[in-house]
């Protein structure tokens, strides 16, 4: 330090005379004095301050693996290593209601695993509020697929006391709205045990739950910010279908990390095809998947809104417009492999649409497109978030209409952006 | 010091005796003197500078030490940031461990161990590790798995919290959650008599835990807990009802609740809490022979601190 400051002709000596004159030595202060000296030598040539600045990039390495690693696991079991494995379908895959998939999903896994356990409300007897598990308790028994009281804390909590003990528990919230009882617990213990321990305890809880579009203020909503501000630690997964629902369960079944599953409760009904492989087909965590090409506006949302987006996008063929629509599957991780900005790249327009409140997961989202893979050198036109409104969802079709984003809103968003471009092509909506 | 001539001390359950030789309660003793004086000294160390926080166990000794006599391999804990002296009896922390903590910048990893500092939050995980004892006995298809993780569902999990945490939702709704299930869950309620800054008469219906507790008694061999009331610096009488309530919670999977009355706490809350706890006071030793109730309150404001950080040990199973 001394020689980078005597070679630049810069005065460091009060800094050096802090490290000097430490009579308690700590991380903080190494690193504290060494990159204030860096900043004082900046402009500066001569390989001194080349050996300061590649001191301090390593000495921060370092503490970062010392202070900051270990949230999710590192292991050869992590489920970001399991290989993914496309849905095979035949001439004897049937057409279902898409909870009777993912019925069959978790026969799968409990015939393959007696680890697995399921527990929550409603579960066992019934089969869950939705049937996704219907009759699983009949043929797996009351063991292994546990009706509970209405205590989504202790749910949890059974799910991480079992887990710490060599077991596999599926812990079921019934809707995501419930997740406020358990947050605590999910938060502070069961997405810090990995990052407390350093990696010397792991629970890997697989929290089901179902959410976005419903009706009214309580079974509705996409806390999806809360999730992400309090859950890091755990793999968020938010898929558009039971296919892609299957295939992260599958996945996140054969990892060893938490994980929060949130399912679209509007498609229980709606009929999917029963890959033949449905137990073990595995959708692989952090990958995007563009389920529309286009070239003028990269649309990029998640959930129920995937479908909603796709007949927005249908409308706007009529207009002209050609919307790559991207589906980011997980949350946390998101785009592992940056893929979205090569989007992007193509379209040089980006709109983000979510049912969160405003500046909710879309903000998230934003931060990851347009910073940390920098989308933003590539946009055209200024972004665009499309959220639902600050308030709860008010009641009724109309209430969910008014209150979330719908088919119109997306065609107008995406419209605006093209014609902010080309306004003389297209000439204003209202 | 030759102790051979010293008579054994026997404490009865149901289906045993448990021998607690003259050299196991000196033992005992000691390990109590030495947590008392580990406790003592990081709190010196952080006001004197060398430590940022710390939070210890003092004045909840000599139960733990009874604990720890019916604790098994194979068995769990799921605590607080009071329970050292426990973790020191049965080997799962030592000194050494427990001064890197409290010197946490510069020793141990920046991460806090696997306690939960906030209050009653152990409490629900507790309900799954005594769950799994259930699973691992009576479901077929652990059988084929089990061998590794457990010995016949015997695995009892020792949960532990305060007489102030018992107040948080998480502790009744994990109680009566782990009634429902009969899961072997021995739950011990540190009771000094005080939480945050106020007595139980403002914390607790009636002043007293296991007085409200009674509702969840069981009546001969029917569902519900065992309860137990022991004060907390009567040894014998603490050894006896952990070794009771183990053995049922290990043969027959009944939970149970253990209300360990006069505690102390010497020095306050933590480090960052102010404490005007009177050295003279009769609650501060574990040995004291003064069995009343104190009249001088423990002036503690309530700490943001406490409820982030703590100095206590890692959870995990029992391997020796």
């Amino acid at each position: 330090m001394k020689a980078a400051a005597d070679e630049a002709g810069v005065d460091v000596g009060a800094i050096t005379e802090e490290l000097r004159g430490a009579t308690d030595l700590s991380r903080r202060l190494v690193q504290r004095t060494a990159v204030r000296a860096l900043a004082a030598l900046r402009g500066t040539g001569g390989t001194a301050r080349a050996e300061v600045a590649a001191y301090v990039a390593e000495y921060r390495r370092e503490n970062d693996e010392r202070f900051n690693s270990y949230l999710t696991s590192r292991s050869e079991e992590s489920p970001l290593l399991v290989k993914p494995v496309p849905a095979r379908y035949s001439d004897r895959s049937e057409t279902v209601d898409g909870r009777q998939l993912l019925v069959r999903c978790f026969d799968e896994n409990l015939k393959r695993d007696p680890r697995i356990v399921i527990i929550g409300e409603d579960v066992g007897k019934l089969g869950d509020v939705n049937l996704v598990f219907e009759g699983l308790q009949a043929k797996h028994g009351e063991l292994r697929v546990t009706d509970t009281g209405i205590r989504e804390a202790t749910i949890v909590g059974q799910g991480i006391g079992a887990a710490l003990r060599g077991l596999r528990p599926i812990v079921d919230i019934q809707y995501v709205d419930y997740l406020l009882y358990a947050l605590q617990v999910a938060s502070d213990d069961l997405a810090t045990l990995h990052f407390r321990t350093a990696g010397g305890q792991k629970a890997p809880v697989l929290i089901r739950t179902k959410g976005h579009r419903l009706q009214g203020i309580w079974h509705t909503g996409s806390p999806m910010a809360m999730i992400l501000g309090s859950l890091r630690g755990l793999h968020v997964a938010v898929p558009r279908n039971m296919t892609q629902a299957a295939g992260l369960y599958n996945t996140l079944l054969r990892g060893d990390d938490p994980a929060l599953v949130v399912e679209v409760l509007s498609g229980y009904r709606l009929k999917e095809r029963v890959p033949d492989n449905v137990g073990e087909l595995t959708v692989p965590l952090g990958v995007p998947e563009v389920i529309r090409e286009g070239s003028d506006v990269t649309l990029v949302t998640y959930g129920a809104l995937c479908r909603i987006a796709q007949e927005a996008a249908e409308d706007l063929v009529d207009a002209g417009i050609r919307t790559e629509v991207v589906d980011v599957q997980t949350l946390l991780p998101f785009d592992v492999n940056r893929s979205i900005v090569r989007s992007v790249a193509k379209t040089g327009a980006l709109v983000v649409v979510d049912e969160d409140v405003p500046g909710g997961a879309s903000a998230y989202i934003l931060r990851e497109i347009l910073e940390v893979q920098g989308g933003i050198d590539h946009l055209e036109v200024p972004p665009r978030t499309l959220t639902a409104k600050p308030n709860r969802v008010a009641v009724g079709n109309d209430g969910d209409y008014f209150s979330k984003p719908n088919r119109e809103d997306i065609f107008g968003a995406v419209y605006g952006l093209v014609r902010e471009r080309r306004p003389d092509e297209f000439p204003p909506l209202e | 010091m030759k102790t051979g001539a010293r008579p054994d001390t026997f404490v009865s359950t149901p289906s045993a005796k448990l021998r607690v030789s003259a050299d196991g309660v000196i033992a005992d003793y000691r390990l109590a003197v030495r947590s008392r004086a580990a406790s003592e000294l990081s709190r010196r160390e952080v006001l004197v500078g060398n430590a940022p926080f710390g939070i210890s166990g003092e004045g909840k000794e000599i139960a733990q030490l009874a604990m720890a006599r019916s604790f098994r391999p194979g068995d769990w804990r799921s605590g607080y940031y009071r329970d050292q002296t426990f973790m020191f009896a049965v080997g799962l922390s030592d000194l050494a461990q427990y001064f890197a903590q409290l010197y946490a910048d510069l020793l141990a990893r920046g991460q806090s161990a696997s306690d939960l500092s906030p209050v009653a939050a152990q409490m629900p995980r507790s309900l799954g590790l005594a769950w799994a004892s259930k699973l691992y006995r009576e479901s077929p298809a652990l059988h084929q798995v089990g061998s590794g993780f457990s010995r016949n569902g015997e695995e009892i999990c020792f949960a532990t919290i305060g007489n102030a945490g018992t107040s948080e939702g998480l502790f009744w709704e994990t109680l009566n959650a782990a009634g429902v299930l009969r899961v072997p869950l021995l739950i011990s309620i540190w009771d000094d008599g005080y939480g945050i800054s106020v007595p139980n008469e403002l914390q607790t219906t009636k002043g007293s835990i296991s007085e409200v507790l009674r509702g969840f008694q069981r009546a001969g061999d029917g569902p519900g807990y065992d309860l137990h009331v022991v004060k907390g610096w009567d040894y014998l009488a603490c050894c006896e009802a952990y070794a009771i309530a183990a053995e049922r919670a290990r043969t027959g999977h009944v939970p149970a609740v253990l209300h360990v009355t006069e505690m102390t706490q010497p020095q306050g809350h933590s480090t960052s809490a102010s404490t005007h706890t009177s050295r003279a006071a009769p609650r501060s030793h574990p040995s004291s022979s003064n069995r009343s109730r104190p009249g001088t309150p423990i002036a503690r404001r309530p700490s943001t601190a406490g409820r982030c950080s703590s100095a206590a040990s890692t959870i995990g199973p029992c391997g020796s």
